[in-house]
């Protein structure tokens, strides 16, 4: 991360800390209904939002179903097809006994979908965000809630710091986004 | 400094902090600003106290026996251990299973009960997963080193090769491998996926900037914003969904390792549930005997109260009872069934040479954690850690019971044996354990033994209730 | 049927065979003597023993076709009364002849070993030469003659091997093996062998007879000529050495019949009197040591003994009610002297032994061999040749561990669960009742291989005298490596084939039986699918193959195996043999480090049998195994299940075989056929 500068040379946008996540949401609340521009959230633990609508369980339930289906099928082209054996005359297609593999690729490949799907969703790796020169910033994975509001131009900036003042916000700092 | 001290701890406001019975979950003085500070503390402190230089260094010489007694190994060949005929399992097997099934106790507390939605599990997941990893490394490692050739470990695997041969998949010991990987994978990204947020704190919190940037990387750039937190929930949720069945299938794939086999004693449909059971029971067991000394040595009275105790402690005597019913299912499927040899060896195990392990494993396993029946043991910090550190030994002396004795006495009486562990077989186990030790001094040093996010909404929660 | 009756002093392998068996120490030896010459001969009464009555009207009821045997260690004359009584029975001629032995001991006692010895400590021998022989260690202790050879001014000892001898000899001479030089034979009828050598002397060894010729005159005669020389006068026409080589024997030169009648003094002959009261002690050669001359031999030092399993060592045995009164268990050490000679050696219970008796086995505790059987054991030949004295018996309160392949206790198989007998009357009355209380075991699915044979194996439990032939042929044939006492005690000995011994009775005088233990090549092999590589499967033709190579050496095959015949490579045995490679077999895999091994139903030689087949256009080839060849007594028949007329398909399909541990349903390929015991009830009493 950079340096931040003291202070903005062309803000755009606003930072305010709240106590307690009822005044943040609030404050959330409020700004969308003025449409200020774009406002998010950050907390230290997971807000009380409706969640997201999204295909990601669905997703990896796609790829575990793949991963155990081709665990399976591995073991049957490789005891019917490939390489057929005599193992104390068990059936070559003896499939009961592929069935634990099977189960095991495919929690393996639900677990490895789900942590790089999510991760992905989350914005894992995304190590640099402007929203990081804004300092107010780091107190949101501590004990702060941070809402961030990008403004178009000055007068929505105004009318956002006056509904954040009135929301009861601890500090505000001005950032360039 | 603080030593640990096994009477009151005195925090700063001078008030006693024993674990007793009317605890709340998580004490009301802790807001989560003081929460995160404190969890924050240790691993963000310039010096660290002289306990854990210590046991770093009492540690850490195991871990070279361990190395010597591994390289030894792989030069001498396996029969530097005291396996024979017809006993060619020994502590191997045995230390394999004693360690998988610590480690699966671990993600029964960190997933299966995030299903559950319990309240108390925030202050103890993490520790429980950090407990999974290491246990898990040191399971990993015996199945390779019990290998008459090691180095040909790999063609479990099964990958594509000029001669055209798989692994042969009927086997229970694939299923192991498999399971083990799995198992071991998936542990390490959801115990990893967990610590993000908390790394994220750690990086915001942390003062000096190599610290930072440490913290930095391994945060993945997580900043806390709503969205990342609402995907990030959902994540976690599917894993956990996912790791439950896993570890219940895990462990009992490894009673299928014993179960799959025709050997007396180890062909009874019991040995997966039972093997669940153990694991449950040994997870418990070592949550509680790391919990309690990292609770007074970190200074986590205040997270780790006489609420976690009482549950905890009613989960072990849950698990023992179920331990115990399966140890009853075991005599009485035996004197059910047909098989003259299963009887004959059940009452050589009873009441044979061997005998005295047995009933340690009945003593430890089932009679110890009886006492928790009281809630004032339940609370009894010493005696919570006697008991734990029982049932950690009687769950090793019940591996041992299914491993050797069946092995000792098998169909044929000509092929009757004997086994007698060799210093490499004890010094090989010591070596894991100081490893395991070592691997956990090493996370409390350097990571959060909490989770904090998850402990900041159990806060917020209790506040919202008691307002 | 043959009935045998057996009365010995400590367990045999005859003992073990026998249809009744009854303990008798020398002083019942004695008793019994003269109550059988009492009943046959009419001989003053003497009682014998209660259950003699039985044998003497059996013997009475079948005159001309019973036999009495004499073992070797009793004096002249009770093998001339013996004889008188084999005569009066009238067997002479229906049952058995007797022949002119042509290399009989001298009876003149100026040509003994005691004339000698005395010869030698007075001074009067003054060149002495041992040609193929091992006084110093084996000749009777009272003697001494390491003592009485110092007192000779020239010994030359002539030997394959640096012994005792040897060492304390003047000098000492290497002598070629055997195979390496011209000799010749005779067999117990006399016919005559002429010896071919195989190769020239791989060293430069010393022939015997060359020695000897040397010795007498400087011109001396090649070997073969004095081979020829021999036998010129049986040999005849020019052509017919050349025959006697080719057929390995000279023609006609085996001893007539010899119709000479026996003395009537042997009849009426006074027996020696029998050791009074008190505690024999008993030498006898140890099984496969012999005199020690084998103590070289790893294999022969390993192979465990058929009764006490034992290597490595030689225990004194003693019977399970002595060791009682005694307090001594197994491995407990115990001082032995007699007539001024003392030893100290372990004991090992042997059950069926005779109270009177302890039983010292000759042959260890070389002092001057290789490396192999240096120091191995006790050496007991200090003590023979002394006066028939109780010896004196102290506890030391040492312990030794013995190294025996049973190492617990005696294995008892109370109604031969495993190794099934039966008697000839319950047989007579129902030919099936080995298999009448075997569960038909229902196939929840079948695969046969479906290769052109199918191998299989039947062996015959009442052929089986647990000899051990068997054990070290499959050793020989198969690269399996020794791995010395200290391994032995680990319980990790790399035999693929074991002979079981079980005990059945009262631990005094138990009945034993024999049951060799291989790899079963089941049809629903358990280890097979359990191996997580694949390193066992199924050939089309039956057999369960170790593929050695793909071995990662997890060892749950021996987990699954109910008979425990796998056996694993814990260290690189085979590298740490010290052996020529020469020696070992080149058809055969030497296994390494970290790999299982187990009987391949010598593959090497059904691959051998495919190729021979081929070569002469036929479909298959006789296949003989190395354990079946060894085997002196047939006891292993295998072959091809699915040929035409084969032998082992018909024993398989006979009343008496079963499957080993049935209720596995293993399906096993190696089936038994039962014991049947020529006696009246199920179980023979023994008194």
């Amino acid at each position: 991360m950079n340096a931040i500068a003291d202070a903005p040379i062309a803000p755009n946008g606003l930072a305010a800390t709240f106590l307690s996540e009822e005044a943040s949401l609030a404050a959330l609340a409020d700004l969308n209904a003025a449409d200020v521009g774009d406002a998010r959230l950050f907390s230290p633990l997971p807000p009380s939002l409706p969640p997201k609508r999204t295909r990601l369980p669905a997703v990896a339930l796609v790829f575990g179903l793949f991963g155990a289906a081709a665990a399976f099928g591995l073991q049957s082209f490789a005891n019917v097809v490939a390489y057929p054996l005599d193992i104390g005359a068990r059936p070559p297609f003896s499939w009961p006994s592929f069935i634990p593999i099977a189960f095991e690729a495919g929690i393996l490949s639900v677990v490895v979908a789900t942590v790089v799907g999510a991760g992905a969703l989350c914005g894992f790796t995304r190590y640099y965000d402007s929203v990081d020169e804004i300092r107010l910033l780091r107190e949101a994975t501590i004990d702060r809630w941070v809402i961030v509001v990008r403004a178009p131009n000055s007068e929505t900036l105004a009318r956002s710091r006056d509904i954040l003042q009135r929301c009861g916000a601890r500090a505000i700092e001005e950032a360039e986004l | 400094m603080t030593l640990l001290r096994t009477g009151a701890a005195i925090d700063a406001s001078g008030e006693d902090r024993r674990p007793r019975a009317n605890d709340p979950i998580v004490f009301p003085a802790q807001t989560i600003s003081s929460m995160t500070s404190t969890i924050c503390g240790p691993p963000l402190r310039r010096k660290w106290p002289l306990w854990w230089k210590l046991s770093l260094a009492a540690a850490l010489p195991f871990v070279v026996v361990l190395a010597v007694a591994v390289g030894w190994l792989f030069y001498a060949g396996v029969g530097i251990w005291g396996i024979d005929w017809p006993v060619v399992w020994g502590f191997a097997i045995i230390n394999y299973v004693w360690w998988i099934a610590i480690a699966s106790g671990g993600t029964f507390i960190s997933a299966l009960f995030y299903l559950a939605e319990v309240e108390w599990r925030s202050a103890l997941n993490r520790i429980a997963e950090t407990i999974t990893i290491f246990a898990a490394a040191c399971a990993a490692i015996y199945p390779i080193l019990h290998l008459g050739r090691p180095w040909l470990f790999y063609w479990l695997f099964p990958y594509p090769n000029v001669m055209g041969v798989w692994p042969q998949f009927r086997s229970p010991l694939l299923w192991d491998f498999a399971a083990i990987l799995a198992y071991v994978i998936s542990s390490i990204l959801f115990w990893y996926f967990g610590l993000v947020p908390d790394l994220a704190t750690m990086r915001d919190k942390a003062d000096a900037s190599q610290k930072r940037r440490f913290y930095g990387l391994l945060a993945l750039g997580f900043r806390g914003s709503d969205s990342a937190w609402r995907y990030y929930t959902i994540g976690y949720g599917l894993l956990a969904a996912v790791m439950a069945p896993l570890v219940i299938s895990v462990h009992s794939i490894v009673g299928l390792d014993f179960a799959g086999a025709a050997t007396l004693g180890w062909h009874s449909t019991e040995f997966p549930p039972f093997f669940v059971f153990g694991a449950l029971l040994s997870g418990f067991a070592t949550v509680l005997l790391v919990a309690i000394p990292v609770r007074r040595l970190l200074r986590l009275e205040d997270f780790i109260t006489g609420r976690h105790f009482d549950i905890l402690g009613k989960l072990l005597l849950t698990s023992s009872l179920c331990v115990g019913y399966a140890y009853l299912m075991e005599a009485f499927t035996t004197f059910y069934g047909p098989d003259a040899a299963e009887k004959r060896l059940f009452i050589n195990k009873i009441t044979g040479e061997l005998a005295p392990i047995y009933w340690a494993t009945i003593l430890f396993n089932v009679l110890a954690p009886q006492l928790m029946w009281r809630q004032s043991v339940r609370l009894n910090e010493a005696l919570v850690v006697l008991i734990s550190f029982f049932v950690i030994i009687g769950m090793w002396c019940e591996r041992f019971v299914i491993v050797v004795m069946s092995l000792r006495r098998t169909h044929l009486p000509s092929a009757w044996g004997d086994y007698t562990p060799t210093i490499w077989d004890w010094l090989t186990l010591f070596g894991t354990v100081g490893l395991f030790i070592a691997g956990l001094l090493i996370a409390v040093r350097l990571l959060p033994t909490v989770s904090m996010f998850e402990m900041r909404e159990t806060i917020l929660r209790y506040a919202r209730r008691n307002q | 049927m043959n009935r045998l009756y057996a009365i010995e002093a400590t367990p045999s392998l005859t003992g073990a065979v026998a249809d009744e068996r009854f303990i008798a120490g020398p002083r019942e030896t004695h008793r019994v003597l003269l109550a059988l010459a009492s009943a046959l001969l009419g001989a003053p009464p003497a009682e014998g023993p209660p259950w003699l009555d039985r044998i003497v009207a059996d013997l009475k009821s079948h005159r001309g076709r019973s036999f009495i045997h004499l073992g070797p260690d009793h004096s002249p004359e009770a093998h001339a009364l013996v004889c008188a009584m084999n005569e009066s029975l009238g067997g002479r001629g229906a049952v058995y002849t007797l022949v002119d032995d042509p290399s009989h001991v001298s009876s003149d006692g100026a040509l003994s070993l005691t004339a000698l010895v005395a010869d030698m400590r007075a001074n009067r021998v003054s060149s002495l030469l041992i040609i193929d022989s091992n006084p110093v260690y084996a000749a009777p202790g009272v003697l001494n003659f390491a003592e009485a050879l110092a007192r000779v001014d020239f010994s030359l000892c002539l030997s394959a091997t640096p012994n005792e001898t040897t060492g304390a000899s003047l000098w000492a001479a290497p002598m070629i093996h055997p195979w390496e030089g011209w000799s010749d034979a005779r067999a117990f009828d006399g016919t005559a062998s002429v010896m071919q050598p195989q190769a020239l002397p791989l060293y430069q060894g010393v022939d015997p007879h060359q020695l000897l010729a040397l010795l007498l005159g400087a011109n001396a005669p090649k070997s073969l000529d004095l081979i020829r020389q021999t036998w010129r006068d049986q040999l005849g026409p020019p052509d017919a050495w050349t025959d006697a080589l080719a057929k390995g024997v000279i023609a006609n030169s085996a001893s007539p019949v010899s119709n000479r009648p026996l003395s009537n003094a042997a009849a009426r002959v006074q027996l020696p009197e029998p050791p009074k009261a008190g505690i024999v002690l008993l030498f006898r050669p140890d099984p496969y040591l012999l005199d020690g001359r084998y103590a070289d031999n790893p294999w022969l030092q390993e192979l465990p003994r058929p009764l006490t399993k034992m290597s490595w060592g030689n225990p004194l045995q003693i019977s399970p009610r002595r060791a009682r009164e005694m307090s001594l268990k197994d491995g407990d050490v115990i001082r032995v002297a007699i007539d001024g000679a003392h030893a100290t050696a372990p004991i090992i219970i042997a059950p069926g032994q005779s109270d009177d008796c302890i039983v010292a086995l000759l042959g260890f505790g070389r002092f001057h061999t290789g490396p192999v059987g240096q120091d191995v054991g006790v050496d007991f030949f200090k003590l023979t040749g002394r006066s028939c004295g109780a010896p004196d018996i102290q506890k030391t309160g040492a312990k030794e561990e013995l190294a025996s392949t049973h190492h617990h206790a005696m294995i008892f198989d109370e109604g031969g669960v495993y190794a099934r007998k039966g008697a000839l009357s319950q047989f007579l009355k129902d030919p099936e009742f080995i298999r009448r209380n075997d569960e038909p075991r229902p196939a929840f699915y079948e695969w046969k291989p479906e290769g052109p044979a199918a191998w299989g194996m039947s062996i015959d439990l009442s052929a089986c005298i647990g000899c051990g032939a068997c054990v070290v042929a499959c050793q020989a044939e198969n690269n399996i490596p020794v791995v010395g006492k200290a391994e032995v005690l680990r319980e990790r000995e790399m035999y693929w084939l074991r002979i079981d011994r079980y005990y059945d009775g009262p631990p005094e005088s138990p009945r034993t039986s024999f049951q060799p233990v291989l790899c079963m090549h089941c049809e629903e092999a358990p280890c097979e699918p359990v191996c997580p590589v694949g390193a066992t499967m199924h050939d089309s033709e039956g057999l369960n193959v170790m593929v050695y190579n793909r071995c990662v050496g997890t060892r749950f095959c021996s987990n699954n195996c109910p008979y425990k015949v796998r056996r694993f490579n814990y260290f690189d045995f085979a590298g740490e043999e010290r052996r020529a490679i020469e020696s070992r077999n080149p058809e055969v895999t030497v296994r390494a480090r970290g790999v299982m091994e187990k009987c391949t139903f010598c593959l090497q030689r059904i691959a051998a049998a495919r190729i021979i087949a081929d070569r002469d256009g036929e479909k298959s080839a006789a296949v003989t195994t190395a354990c079946e060849a060894a085997c002196p007594t047939r006891a292993f028949t295998f072959g091809d299940l699915a040929a035409k007329g084969s032998e082992v398909a018909a024993r398989r399909a006979g009343p008496l075989s079963y499957a080993l541990l049935a209720d596995q349903n293993t399906k096993p390929r190696v089936t038994y056929e039962a014991r049947i015991l020529n006696i009246d009830e199920a179980k023979g009493t023994q008194k």
